[in-house]
């Protein structure tokens, strides 16, 4: 079982920038390398999350922590045919059952009395 | 929708399909991932799926299909012998005639079943009527029962593991809340849903037609 204190990676598998430079930093401070480097000046621009466009990383990462994060709300409409007044002992028990099987985020639709 | 449907008609059928396409494209426009009806007739499904890009699903389309996972016989039990033809329609709309042998109706009214959600006597005598047709279902090669609409799968199937003499009763409220999980997840993949060609019956519409989908009034009484 891998948790968040095993090695841990951004989820996700985003390039953590500062970490990086960090340890390019500490490398230099230790005399293995003899110039300062920026290492964003290294990184891709098409995949840094600049300009307009969504980058590739952050799409693909979309779909890869979409599904498995159980946090993410997603929200559901329900529409049904009932009505508030007429069928109030029916909704008195869909609704609670509606909502504990989808917590994050669900509008039910019935009529007005 | 104003005002709500009180009556078994085709009529009836229709007026709340218009309010299916309508809640559709609301939806979508207010940022909701997906949107199904807790209607088990499905009235409007098709034309709500093509109106607008987020899935849409039907309680009753959700549910026959998958229910077959469960046994090669599906039966439908019906709480209005008024909409035989209607499930009828839908059998065939899905291809299902091989699976789901047929329809029963039971003799019960809303008034009874609202009574019954309230009153554990009055739920006891409406499963008395409900679990005979349920035996007459399976003696006639049913393995599972679908009873046909929010409300009697709320009554004879919340209950876990609710069963007629081992065959399931689905409580599709449950099944077709999940479905609609699992259309967002899929899309989230990035695995179409839906097919848009125009063949399909499924294509969007032009923001035109649109337009004018929302912009048609009745202008006259009838």
């Amino acid at each position: 079982m891998f948790t968040n204190k095993d090695y841990y990676h951004v989820p996700g598998l985003r390039p953590d920038l500062e970490a990086l430079q960090r340890n390019v930093n500490l490398v230099k401070e230790l005399g293995l390398i003899g110039a300062d480097t920026d290492v964003k000046k290294y990184f891709r621009p098409e995949h840094s999350g600049r300009g307009n466009q969504a980058p590739e990383i952050d799409r693909a990462a979309f779909r890869i922590e979409g599904p498995l994060d159980a946090t993410k709300k997603h929200r559901i409409w329900a529409q049904g045919a009932t009505d508030q007044v007429g069928h109030r002992n029916y909704l008195a028990q869909l609704l609670p059952h509606m909502k504990a099987l989808h917590r994050s985020g669900l509008r039910a639709s019935s009529s007005r009395p | 929708m104003t005002p709500s449907v009180t009556t078994v008609h085709a009529l009836s059928e229709f007026r709340f399909s218009r309010a299916v396409v309508r809640g559709a494209i609301q939806a979508e426009r207010e940022g909701y991932d997906v949107f199904f009806m807790n209607h088990f007739q499905d009235v409007g499904l098709y034309d709500a799926r093509a109106s607008v890009k987020i899935p849409v699903l039907g309680l009753g389309e959700a549910n026959l299909a998958p229910c077959l996972h469960h046994g090669p016989q599906a039966r439908p039990a019906r709480d209005q012998s008024g909409l035989h033809p209607t499930h009828n329609e839908q059998i065939v709309r899905y291809g299902l005639q091989q699976r789901v042998a047929g329809i029963r109706a039971i003799t019960a009214n809303i008034s009874d079943y609202m009574e019954a959600f309230a009153s554990p006597a009055k739920k006891t005598e409406l499963q008395a009527v409900f679990r005979p047709r349920g035996r007459r279902l399976i003696d006639d090669g049913a393995d599972v029962i679908v009873p046909t609409g929010g409300i009697p799968m709320m009554l004879f199937g919340e209950e876990s593991n609710a069963n007629v003499d081992g065959a399931p009763i689905v409580n599709g409220v449950t099944v077709v809340i999940k479905a609609a999980e699992m259309a967002v997840k899929l899309a989230q993949l990035g695995v179409p849903v839906i097919s848009r060609i125009p063949q399909s019956g499924f294509a969007l519409p032009s923001a035109q037609t649109l337009d004018e989908f929302s912009a048609a009034r009745l202008t006259s009484p009838i």
